[in-house]
């Protein structure tokens, strides 16, 4: 019998990096990694699921910057450029280690998993990912949910609601162009949410939101069921909360599946071990050296003498957390039925690249998951929020606490000493936007074009990731430079619309490098 | 976003700054150094309009080019199969010229003015405001004493803050600890004379986030069919609506009355006791779930970063989370409206001390290990605030209990952009706060 719901949501979101300026761009190697580490597996994982009648449910957002690189002809190019390098370095590797049984092994391990994402990619989606998620959406098994058109933090644009309502209708609109029907929820970026955000929601139709732990736990009045039950907000929008129990479960220190000695280690590369001369053709043209993805070594433990990775051993250990994670779902389903005399739904949202990227054998263990719970268990259902949502929809009426799911649990990691600096000029932008949008209500052919761009430009300058990045320390200069790139390239632009004098070859030009949304409807800013 | 971290020596960092800067914008065909020469056969359209041959360059990329919006046309017409799908090479022709590319610094300032204020959590908040430095001091000279003031005021009027600014820094943070409440901000200055205050702006109000439970426990439910659009159910109601209602307000009002609605509203009617809710808040683990929702998911993506990074030898790695990261073009030299010059300070607390090494020891509530000799140590992170730390220990006979009580108070005032150091993050901070 039924007791509760599981929900699984993945959040897959890159910011929009495409550098058609150079012909090799290191950060454009975030997108190609993604691809081939998470991307691919989960649609792999999927089609299994499909092809072997495993009747599964599954919620994954798509960030619209992310689903204009997976459509975007240059990249996906670049992508199989990257690739068949790949592959002719693996072709290699299977020479260089023939005398080597473990290596050996490995090398033909990578050579034909490179195989088999190429086909993917190439052959069976025709370079186009985006259809394959559609697919899955299409029967019923997938639950595609947008973002803000590109992650802007929303919270911090509280003060312009013309650029707040421009980040949810441009992201719906591109959704509805992408998946062929509006989308039913949204992931937040950040999981960012202010009260007041549920009316822009409601005009958008969109159904639902995920919230951090504490924004449903500390909404007003008190949830009753906790972040075991959706509230509807003031204007209807239902806010999920995430389970805590459940994110520990896979990332805790002490009961964390991903630091497992059998799994592969993120950092042993041969793009920083092998021999210069022998690797110099598959590492960036300046010479410097990169991931390449192939990785020889499981993590092992707190030893410099590091043991070769079996894969077959790390997937018996995938199975095995897998198990656990289903038996301990099992568990707080049963304790929270009893507690709370009413089914309760455990969200667990994940950043979808920690899957496959990061935690190599993380879609394996998605795959033995969502496999046990469809067929070893019965305590619990496998949902999504819309499912969720049709099937319950009487739920207690609460206002969320404003809440992020960075380090925390506000605004710190958006809005600190490294990246404060940024605000003012996003704030200013903003406004010029809607004082451009006003002065050319009716404007079509060039001044309309640069109006496009001057949107573009704002919304890639309103990125979350730039600050993040500057605050994380991760890619501190690259984040800043792509900031002050997008606020001059639209100071510029909105000069010259002011003034009605548009310079052809620089608005050419930056719709040749920042082709983001090409229908975007700039009328939102009016 | 995962983070997608990249290793690379400062050394070829210079190295690709120097590229970087290598690169111009070109001035003409035959400049066959430039890095662009390789591509020179590729130029945007707009560039080619201008060339001599431009009218035939241009028909042709037309004819083979795709939009972006034909492609997503293509995507949802399900009259065209996926595999007869052709994507050209860009939406626009490719090009390796650099045109535009260095469009000069951002300014210091636009002097619109605008005094910015908003809650950055429960605790703290953060104004920056918009003035030049000409603007700054033509108000400073209005002042009899030449003084720019920030004031921040609770909702109600009560002034909590007043601080002197100085005309070389825009932003402040300001440790209020008054979770929940609502705030605003005033910049200004005493004018000569009367030295009344004169604002030269005022922010919008922001209010600081709960920290904790709501202590209104008032439910109240609503059916929101999910096949029902919001703008069909706000038309069913429109006329029903009370003054600053909101639709699921509204339709939680009607159904709790019985007014008619031609979907089913589902009432709940069972009570909910105060053990259920006692059962749930015991289930979360009031105090472990206070400490968990200070642990974000970036926050846990930065620890297994780490605790991966720690786990390995490889030489590479501690380069990773420096700012020695670069990207491939980033220039070390800044450019970017940023200096070289940082400062990244935090704290951190360790309690330690000695005892029998038989005896039970507890600090916060939280047993501890004594070691073979007797002593002890404990490890936390120390945020802004103040903690009240109890240190108890229990005679191996269990008869004799001896304790103190430790309280520390940590805040942090900025001049500058000083940065939190990054901390390991097994590091939490300690139980007893008190805001």
């Amino acid at each position: 019998m039924t007791k509760g719901y599981v929900s699984i949501v993945l959040h897959a979101h890159l910011p929009f990096v495409r550098h058609p300026e150079h012909e090799e761009f290191l950060e454009e190697d975030w997108l190609y990694e993604a691809i081939t580490e998470t991307y691919v597996p989960l649609v792999q994982m999927m089609d299994g699921m499909l092809t072997d009648g495993v009747d599964f449910r599954l919620t994954m957002s798509i960030t619209p910057p992310l689903a204009n690189m997976l459509l975007d002809p240059l990249l996906q190019d670049r992508y199989v450029r990257y690739v068949n390098k790949l592959l002719e370095l693996s072709w290699k590797e299977i020479e260089r280690t023939k005398h080597d049984p473990s290596f050996h092994k490995l090398a033909w391990f990578y050579h034909k998993r490179l195989l088999g994402i190429r086909h993917v990619f190439q052959d069976q989606y025709n370079r186009n990912l985006i259809t394959a998620f559609k697919k899955f959406q299409d029967v019923g098994n997938l639950e595609i949910i947008t973002c803000g058109a590109t992650h802007g933090f929303l919270p911090l644009m509280q003060d312009y609601p013309e650029a707040v309502r421009a980040q949810i209708m441009i992201a719906r609109d591109h959704y509805t162009q992408c998946f062929g029907r509006p989308p039913r929820g949204i992931w937040l970026p950040e999981c960012a949410y202010f009260p007041g955000l549920e009316k822009v929601l409601q005009e958008a139709e969109i159904r639902y939101f995920l919230t951090d732990t504490h924004g449903v736990l500390f909404a007003d009045p008190r949830p009753r069921y906790g972040v075991f039950a959706p509230i509807f907000t003031r204007s209807g929008p239902a806010a999920f909360g995430r389970d805590t129990e459940s994110s520990k479960q896979v990332w805790s220190s002490i009961e964390g599946y991903p630091g497992d000695p059998v799994y592969r280690d993120f950092y042993k590369d041969i793009g920083f071990d092998l021999d210069y001369d022998y690797i110099r053709p598959y590492i960036l043209p300046t010479g410097e050296r990169k991931f390449t993805g192939l990785k020889y070594y499981k993590i092992t433990g707190k030893t410099d003498h590091k043991q070769p990775y079996d894969p077959d051993v790390a997937l018996e250990h995938a199975a095995m957390h897998a198990g656990n994670f289903m038996h301990n779902r099992e568990k707080q389903v049963e304790h929270l039925q009893g507690v709370m005399g009413a089914p309760p739904i455990i969200i667990a949202p994940y950043d979808a690249e920690l899957y496959g990227h990061w935690w190599y054998e993380g879609p394996e263990f998605l795959n033995y998951f969502i496999r046990k719970s469809v067929f070893d268990q019965s305590t619990y259902k496998l949902t999504t929020p819309a499912d969720y949502l049709k099937q319950f929809d009487t739920h207690q009426v609460a206002t969320p606490s404003a809440s992020s799911w960075g380090a925390k649990g506000y605004w710190e990691v958006w809005l600190d000493g490294p990246n404060a600096w940024i605000y003012p000029h996003l704030h200013v932008a903003a406004q010029r936007m809607t004082e451009a949008a006003c002065m050319y209500p009716n404007a079509y052919g060039q001044m309309e074009r640069a109006l496009k761009q001057l949107a573009r430009e704002l919304l890639l300058a309103q990125s979350s990731d730039w600050a993040f990045l500057m605050k994380t320390g991760t890619a501190p200069h690259y984040a800043a430079k792509r900031t002050k790139d997008h606020i001059l390239r639209f100071t510029k632009l909105f000069e010259q619309i002011k003034y009605n004098r548009i310079d052809e070859a620089f608005l050419s030009n930056l719709e040749w490098r920042d082709n983001i949304f090409p229908d975007i409807n700039w009328r939102y800013y009016l | 976003m995962a983070i997608l971290a990249k290793k690379k020596s400062a050394a070829a960092a210079k190295r690709s700054a120097s590229k970087v800067k290598s690169i111009t914008p070109v001035k003409s065909k035959t400049s066959s150094q430039s890095p662009v020469k390789r591509h020179a056969k590729l130029k945007p359209e707009s560039i080619r309009s201008q060339s001599k041959k431009s009218n035939k360059v241009r028909s042709t990329a037309v004819v083979k080019r795709r939009t972006m919006a034909k492609i997503l046309s293509d995507l949802i017409d399900p009259e065209i199969e996926i595999s007869n799908r052709k994507f050209t090479v860009s939406t626009t022709p490719s090009t390796p010229r650099i045109d535009f590319e260095d469009l000069g610094e951002l300014p210091e300032a636009y002097g619109t003015k605008k005094l910015f204020i908003s809650a950055r959590d429960p605790y703290w908040l953060f104004a920056y405001w918009d003035l030049s430095w000409q603007q700054f001091h033509e108000y400073a000279a209005k002042a009899h004493d030449s003084k720019i003031f920030l004031k921040i005021f609770e909702e109600n009027g009560n002034e909590v803050l007043q601080s002197q600014i100085s005309d070389h820094v825009r932003n402040y943070y300001y440790h209020a600890q008054k979770p929940n409440l609502t705030f605003f901000a005033e910049l200004g200055f005493y004018r000569h004379g009367d030295q009344h205050f004169e604002v030269i702006s005022r922010s919008g109000t922001t209010t600081a986030p709960r920290d904790n439970f709501s202590p209104n426990t008032f439910a109240r439910f609503a059916t929101i069919p999910f096949e029902w659009s919001f703008r069909a159910l706000l038309e069913l109601i429109k006329s029903l609506l009370s003054e600053n209602e909101e639709l699921a307000e509204a339709l939680a009002r009607l159904q709790d009355h019985g007014h008619p609605f031609p979907f089913k509203a589902n009432i709940l009617k069972g009570e909910w006791t105060q053990e259920q809710e006692q059962a749930l808040i015991t289930y979360l683990g009031e105090e472990d779930m206070m400490q968990t929702i200070r642990v974000g998911s970036h926050e846990v993506t930065e620890w297994l970063r780490r605790r991966l990074l720690g786990d390995t030898t490889s030489g590479f790695v501690p380069g990773l989370l420096s700012s020695e990261s670069l990207s491939s073009w980033s220039s070390p030299a800044g450019g970017y409206g940023q200096r070289e010059f940082w400062m990244n300070v935090n704290a951190e607390l360790i309690i330690y001390g000695s005892t029998d090494p038989a005896a039970k020891l507890r600090i916060s509530g939280k047993d501890i290990d004594i070691r073979k000799d007797g002593t002890f140590t404990y490890h936390w992170s120390f945020p802004d605030g103040i903690f009240h730390i109890p240190v108890e220990a229990t005679s191996p006979d269990n008869v004799e209990k001896r304790g103190v009580l430790l309280s520390f108070l940590r805040t942090t005032a900025r001049d500058g952009e000083v940065t939190n150091h990054p901390q390991d993050p097994k590091y939490v901070e300690p139980l007893g706060r008190l805001e």
